[in-house]
């Protein structure tokens, strides 16, 4: 068993935790946090992938080592994009806690539909 | 004018220009709905011109391992139905008084949605449509209501969540082909194409896991709600088309999905009692139409962007969103003529868009789709002919159900003001927009005439059989968690039903 793949099954394993969290916290941060988790498992999942020799650019020589740039070069964007969602929810969930004095999924949406 | 250098132009026009007009508008406070008027013209004429000149032009930005754009017919005839939907809320917005983001955020939207229409590169498009989902977050709860930001924040988490499965399935694509470019996925592993359809399928609200779209659209503000049905729901869809285009398995699971929400949707908007709510059903069921037959979707998308935003905009004049209540209420000739031609159109009258969007999904589809999707046509009439057959001012105000009273209390449709009056320019471009596109797609014969008549007279008939019976239907896969859990069946679903047909 290689290192590399035991590396992908352990963030797999981050991805599906993250699902987990997402699926199953009645607690509306704790479900923010659980994707947000998700969200870092498939990011170094990219890392991972692009890894290839595990050389990087400027240290050996030939081309077939190094590390392959453009994953790691998109996946910045979505790193960027990531926390400005997760910004955003979490000053949502805040101003929502407000209003309905409790952070239970389950609650909030009782309310919402008597309201 | 197959240069390149007319394809950077249009792609300056088209994307450039409205996200730097938003900009300057947000940080300015300045222009009211000048530069969303200013944006959706010049992309009008730049989408008129695409689709005169019949060609199609391919970019790649930056060279090798560069984002891939492509300016073909489809992607202009998206970017025309999202510049006409811009034109009419600008239009209606010209006497309302919204809050200041309102104008800037639109315009930022609508140039995302055209990045997304042209976009043929895989990561692209992750990027514009999780920009628009954002953009289209800040709309909806741009009304400061409580009910508002629930709504909000589950449109938010659901997409999000979707985009993160999509982002999995980019990244198997890569790995099996080394590019992010669309024209790789004819030979991509499966399971790639389902993460990805995944995430697109929650964005454009298809079948189930779009479950979020009905109570979005139905608690923002009216013009929010046209852009809405009549844009973001595209900016998922257009990619899922283009799949389509380059993979079997992906264009066999949207035959399925198309008809079954094409289904849903109207079964449900058939007992429904809320005009917005209504309206989100039927996005639902439309987008289905769209999705059955993904080679003439981008003509459906246009004419329903049409006619959706029209009939939005309408409701939003209404004194009330309660049908039933509105036999107290006076309502003006103008709105009621907006709404009847909305309705006629959306039911596939002729010689309006929707007879011909929907004569050449007819047209596309499999043998087996017919039935299904004839079957929600006449659904659609049936549940339009409420707004046909509006009861008189006076009328008894009958109203013994209880599902009645669980709405929410009469309110106007629209939160941000705008002063009831007569018909409106945005009404005059919708309706001349649904004609002249009508006339242009033509098909009319004596044959599909009698035909679309025979729909309509049908869906009158079971308008008047169900009058005034009313079905409890639970929403309870609306709530977050069964969202959340319908994505993830519905992945797994996919998986194994796609491996099982194709494979």
């Amino acid at each position: 068993m290689s290192v590399s793949f035991l590396l992908r099954a352990t963030l797999l394993a981050v991805v599906l935790l993250g699902l987990w969290g997402v699926l199953f916290r009645r607690n509306l941060l704790f479900k923010v946090l659980a994707m947000d988790i998700m969200n870092t498992g498939v990011i170094s999942l990219y890392v991972l992938s692009a890894r290839r020799g595990g050389v990087a650019p400027v240290a050996g020589p030939g081309s077939g080592a190094f590390a392959d740039p453009l994953p790691q070069a998109v996946i910045v964007t979505a790193i960027v994009i990531g926390f400005s969602i997760l910004a955003l929810l979490i000053v949502y969930v805040m101003d929502l806690s407000r209003h309905f004095h409790t952070l239970d999924a389950d609650r909030i949406e009782e309310r919402w539909r008597r309201d | 004018m197959t240069e390149p250098g007319a394809g950077y132009f249009f792609v300056l026009l088209f994307v450039f220009f409205p996200l730097c007009a938003g900009v300057v508008a947000a940080v300015t406070g300045r222009g009211g709905m000048v530069p969303l008027g200013l944006c959706a013209v010049l992309s009008l004429a730049g989408a008129l011109r695409l689709l005169a000149g019949e060609e199609t032009i391919r970019l790649v930005l930056l060279g090798s391992y560069g984002v891939e754009l492509l300016l073909d017919r489809a992607a202009a005839t998206f970017i025309f139905a999202n510049a006409a939907v811009c034109l009419a809320v600008a239009l209606h917005l010209r006497h309302g008084s919204g809050p200041s983001l309102l104008v800037p955020v639109m315009t930022m939207l609508s140039g995302t949605a055209n990045a997304v229409f042209l976009s043929y590169d895989l990561f692209n498009i992750f990027v514009a449509v999780d920009l628009s989902t954002i953009l289209g977050f800040l709309l909806i709860r741009m009304g400061r209501k409580p009910r508002q930001i629930w709504s909000s924040i589950k449109y938010l988490f659901v997409n999000n969540l979707g985009m993160i499965f999509y982002l999995l399935g980019c990244l198997d694509v890569y790995r099996h082909a080394g590019t992010f470019s669309l024209s790789a996925l004819s030979g991509a592993p499966l399971s790639a194409v389902v993460l990805l359809m995944g995430g697109l399928v929650v964005k454009g609200g298809l079948f189930l896991p779009g479950l979020w779209l009905p109570e979005a659209h139905g608690e923002a503000d009216a013009p929010v709600s046209a852009l809405l049905s009549g844009v973001v729901v595209k900016i998922g869809l257009a990619p899922l088309l283009r799949i389509a285009g380059e993979n079997e398995a992906a264009r066999g699971l949207l035959f399925v999905l198309g008809p079954a929400a094409a289904l849903w949707g109207v079964f449900h908007a058939l007992f429904e009692k809320d005009a917005k709510r209504l309206l989100a059903y039927h996005t639902l069921s439309q987008v289905g139409f769209l999705a059955a037959v993904p080679s003439v979707g981008h003509l459906y998308a246009a004419a329903h962007g049409l006619f959706k935003s029209w009939l939005f905009l309408s409701v939003g004049r209404l004194p009330t969103r309660r049908i039933a209540a509105l036999s107290r209420e006076t309502v003006s000739r103008s709105l009621r003529v907006a709404l009847v031609l909305g309705s006629l159109a959306i039911s596939g009258c002729p010689p309006l868009a929707g007879f011909g969007a929907k004569l050449r999904v007819m047209g596309g589809a499999l043998p087996w789709q017919e039935p299904l999707l004839l079957l929600a046509a006449v659904g659609t009439a049936a549940s339009f002919a409420k707004f046909l057959f509006l009861p008189r001012k006076g009328a008894p105000f009958a109203s013994e159900d209880a599902a009645e009273k669980e709405l929410p209390p009469v309110s106007p449709a629209g939160g941000m003001a705008v002063s009831s009056r007569g018909a409106g320019f945005e009404d005059v471009w919708l309706g001349a927009a649904l004609f002249g596109m009508g006339l242009f797609l033509g098909g009319f014969e004596a044959k599909e005439i009698v035909k679309a008549l025979l729909v309509l007279g049908g869906g009158w008939g079971m308008f008047a059989l169900l009058r005034g019976r009313s079905l409890p239907l639970s929403r309870s896969l609306e709530t977050m968690e069964n969202l959340v859990g319908v994505l993830v069946l519905f992945l797994a679903g996919a998986l194994l039903g796609v491996r099982t047909w194709f494979f």
